[in-house]
């Protein structure tokens, strides 16, 4: 996998974003509505643990951003099904799975183990 | 309580100093934090001290003789109270926004007096919120406005900060529907402020009661608030905002006391494990907490950011974008804040649900403070930009 030319969780969620929006195009449904503002939210958060790590490092603030960006993924990938019945394929798993990364994050912000290393 | 503070304000100079002395004051009022709540003993005290921090001066402009602080720095400086104690965090909300309408909508004459009088450590409280009118945004309260004074009827609710205020804005409608604020002081004939907050949560702000029964004022003491919101003004993203960093505060709060216990934790008996802080799903746990409280944080930052850019370049865009990212901090906080203060105890385990601890509080007060305007309407208001187009309405609560 090249890291480089990977589209990341994050761009690929704001991908689904702007395609959905694409297919709706317009709504006066108050439940659709909120569902694009729910999904918008996701995706800013992301950005913005990605800005802050690179802003404020520490061992964990990366974990912390890719966390958020799997997490608006997924909630794209539900979403972008919820709205237009379609599902786009899911990029393939991460190379570390996400469920360690909130392992990662907790056992530092709890125990202060940073990653790499065992209690 | 009188109408004028008893020792004179000290003035901050800058942002570094405010967030530096709100983190001092932080530390004092988390000693007694969850007495005051327990015994609803309010923070009388407390609130001496903090106005006289200077920190309720900070958003006056240079021009003004005020730091002029940036919202980030504001909602950094209300986060770092709310995390310690939130009621007392609550209670300048509505100072702060009536520095900015009063910025916005008053006369020359009278910015120089009310802010001279802020620096000086003049707290306002605020008579807005009716609990009988039709919806939050009318009033049935009526300021009349006369050849040489004005008269104002009406009687008000949720009025924090009332109770400990030297000058009482009141919203109330002229002739033509229109919304002023007049500035009432404390010991005026007329006003009684009624200390009937009994809500479960956020219990030391007296958000009680306030009637008005024929208050006069001199002209001087009216502004035109409606004007704050006629034009595109950074008002309500900063009335926002301010929401936002307490809920932010409380998130903060109940992450720290939930690392606490969930390290006092006893191990559970299939994780065979000797200690709680081992537990796989525990330390999980901690990691989700932890990321929202921190996405809560950066975007937080962002809106400070977007108020800023409104306050600077007052325009359709600016301002909507403020709301807009505001409302995300909002819905961001209220999810986080709810989620820590339930969390706390899953990960603390039974032992944190006994009374000495208290610890309900951060959820008490994460639920009774989310519910100041619904945060369902917020993703409804980003929703409607990202998919229509259509820019949020400008009202207090946007």
């Amino acid at each position: 996998m090249n890291a480089l030319t990977q589209p990341t969780a994050l761009d690929q969620a704001r991908q689904l974003l702007e395609s959905t929006r694409r297919v709706l195009q317009k709504s006066d449904d108050p439940y659709v509505i909120s569902r694009f503002g729910d999904w918008q939210i996701r995706v800013e958060v992301a950005a913005a643990l990605l800005e802050y790590a690179e802003t404020h490092p520490t061992p964990v603030a990366a974990t912390e951003a890719q966390i958020a960006a799997a997490e608006a993924l997924l909630f794209a990938s539900a979403a972008e099904f919820e709205l237009t019945g379609q599902r786009s394929a899911l990029p393939s798993p991460l190379e570390e799975p996400l469920r360690w990364k909130y392992q990662l994050v907790g056992n530092y912000h709890l125990n202060g183990v940073a990653p790499g290393r065992t209690a | 309580m009188s109408a004028h503070p008893q020792h004179p304000a000290h003035i901050i100079r800058s942002d570094a100093e405010a967030i530096a002395v709100a983190t001092r004051l932080a530390e004092r009022f988390a000693v007694e934090a969850s007495v005051r709540d327990r015994e609803r003993r309010l923070p009388v005290a407390e609130l001496d001290e903090f106005s006289a921090s200077g920190l309720w001066g900070i958003t006056i402009p240079k021009a003004y003789g005020g730091a002029e602080v940036s919202y980030v720095t504001v909602a950094e400086v209300i986060k770092l109270i709310a995390a310690a104690d939130p009621s007392l965090a609550q209670i300048p909300q509505n100072h702060l926004g009536v520095v900015d309408i009063l910025l916005q909508t008053g006369s020359e004459e009278q910015k120089l007096h009310y802010f001279g009088k802020v620096l000086a450590g003049y707290r306002f409280g605020n008579a807005f919120s009716e609990a009988k009118s039709k919806n939050a945004g009318t009033f049935d309260t009526q300021i009349r406005v006369h050849a040489d004074h004005a008269q104002i009827n009406g009687e008000k609710f949720y009025c924090t900060g009332a109770l400990f205020a030297h000058i009482v804005p009141a919203v109330g409608t002229n002739e033509q529907g229109k919304a002023l604020i007049a500035f009432v002081e404390r010991d005026a004939p007329g006003l009684t402020v009624i200390d009937s907050w009994d809500g479960f949560g956020q219990r030391t702000t007296a958000s009680g009661g306030v009637t008005l029964d024929g208050v006069t004022v001199p002209l001087s003491a009216v502004i035109p608030a409606h004007l704050a919101f006629d034009q595109p003004t950074a008002d309500g993203p900063i009335s926002q905002i301010i929401q936002a960093a307490i809920d932010t505060g409380i998130a903060v709060g109940a992450l720290e006391q939930a690392k606490v216990f969930a390290r006092q934790a006893r191990p559970w008996i299939d994780s065979q494990q000797d200690h709680g802080w081992q537990d796989p799903f525990t330390i999980a746990a901690i990691g989700d907490l932890e990321w929202r409280v921190h996405g809560t944080e950066a975007i937080l930052a962002k809106a400070g950011k977007a108020v800023d850019q409104a306050l600077a370049e007052p325009n359709e865009d600016t301002v909507a974008n403020a709301s807009l990212i505001v409302a995300q901090a909002k819905v961001l906080s209220a999810e986080t804040a709810l989620l820590a203060s339930s969390k706390l105890f899953e990960l603390g385990g039974t032992r944190s649900v006994t009374g000495k601890h208290n610890l309900d509080r951060f959820w008490r007060n994460a639920r009774t403070h989310t519910l100041h305007d619904p945060v369902r309407w917020k993703y409804h208001l980003i929703g409607n930009f990202v998919l229509n187009g259509d820019k949020p309405a400008r009202h207090a609560w946007n």
